[in-house]
């Protein structure tokens, strides 16, 4: 596939892949295998692939064709941005960012979280996880995400002060008006218990000083985390 | 003197990176002591992710362009 059309994205917006039982490839093995260097790329210098990868990863008992094409389509992605490499460089302190990708998954409806974080320019961590409960909103699943992002948060601080870095509260970008109207304002709604927990957390390390919520509006120039939830062309922080 | 020296460990390769050189020195003799080790000098690769550093802009950038062209070449 080295001379092969490269895509725009890793994978289209709207493309649903599920288990069908049908047109099961004869070799699975074959696409553990790319599935698994992808997931090595998405962990190490292609953060930008991870929630492709994540899609990808669910069918890896049982691949079937629709599964090895939207694979190689993720391959098509990397040629097109073969040159491109992570950069660090300058002095900008640790920033994360949180998005959530709300009842993507259609056979059990559940959102998936993406989050990042970035420190002298470049991604040092960052995540697309499918969230264990199924959120019933948006702003729900924005705020299970507001709340895994905050552990990150809270690790990758005590990492850095380990090393006398104290950059102060962790600015976390958020671009639901309402996940931020909840965790600056403390009024509580008859929402779900694991929703409460995520609220009173987040806004209980707000007030200690460890994190700090902003608005990340979309014209914001890093937006990273939006590839970890879906799929748009790449912008941000690659060199 | 030595300054801080940070060691960074992934199963037998390791990175050491310090605030002064004496520093990596005393760490990479000290280990090479104790255990069969090859000086790799000044990183270049790293678990199969290329490392390059720009020290006159003070950058560092990290690719995989070996992996991606090698799996586009076996799929």
């Amino acid at each position: 596939m080295d001379t092969c059309t490269p895509n725009k994205t890793a994978m289209a917006s709207g493309v649903q892949l599920d288990k069908t039982g049908q047109n099961l490839l004869s070799d699975g093995n074959w696409y553990a295998e790319l599935v698994g260097s992808l997931l090595y790329l998405s962990t190490t210098t292609r953060p930008n692939i991870a929630f492709a990868v994540g899609v990808l990863s669910r069918f890896m008992s049982g691949p079937e064709q629709d599964h090895m094409r939207a694979a190689k389509g993720v391959l098509r992605y990397l040629r097109g941005i073969d040159r491109l490499r992570v950069m660090y460089g300058g002095n900008e302190a640790l920033q994360g960012y949180a998005d959530a990708g709300w009842a993507g998954d259609i056979d059990g409806r559940r959102s998936k979280t993406g989050l990042i974080f970035t420190l002298n320019g470049g991604p040092i961590s960052w995540a697309s996880k499918r969230q264990s409960t199924v959120a019933t909103s948006t702003a729900e699943a924005e705020h299970v995400a507001a709340a895994m992002a905050t552990e990150e948060a809270l690790w990758l601080r005590k990492l850095l002060l380990a090393l006398d870095v104290d950059g102060g509260a962790v600015p976390m970008g958020e671009d639901n008006q309402s996940c931020l109207a909840l965790v600056n304002g403390p009024e509580t709604t008859g929402r779900n218990k694991h929703v409460h927990l995520a609220d009173h957390m987040v806004r209980d390390y707000q007030a200690r000083g460890e994190i700090l919520g902003q608005a990340a509006d979309k014209p914001d120039r890093l937006r990273p985390r939006r590839h970890l939830v879906r799929c748009t062309p790449l912008d941000g922080c690659f060199t | 003197m030595h300054g801080r020296v940070f060691i960074l460990v992934y199963v037998d390769d390791l990175i050491v990176a310090g605030e002064r050189f004496a520093g990596v020195e005393a760490i990479k003799s000290g280990v090479a002591a104790k255990f069969e080790v090859r000086d790799m000098g000044e990183v270049k690769n790293f678990i199969d992710m290329k490392v390059m550093r720009d020290k006159k802009t003070k950058k560092l950038t990290l690719g995989n362009p070996g992996h991606i062209m090698a799996l586009l070449q076996a799929f």
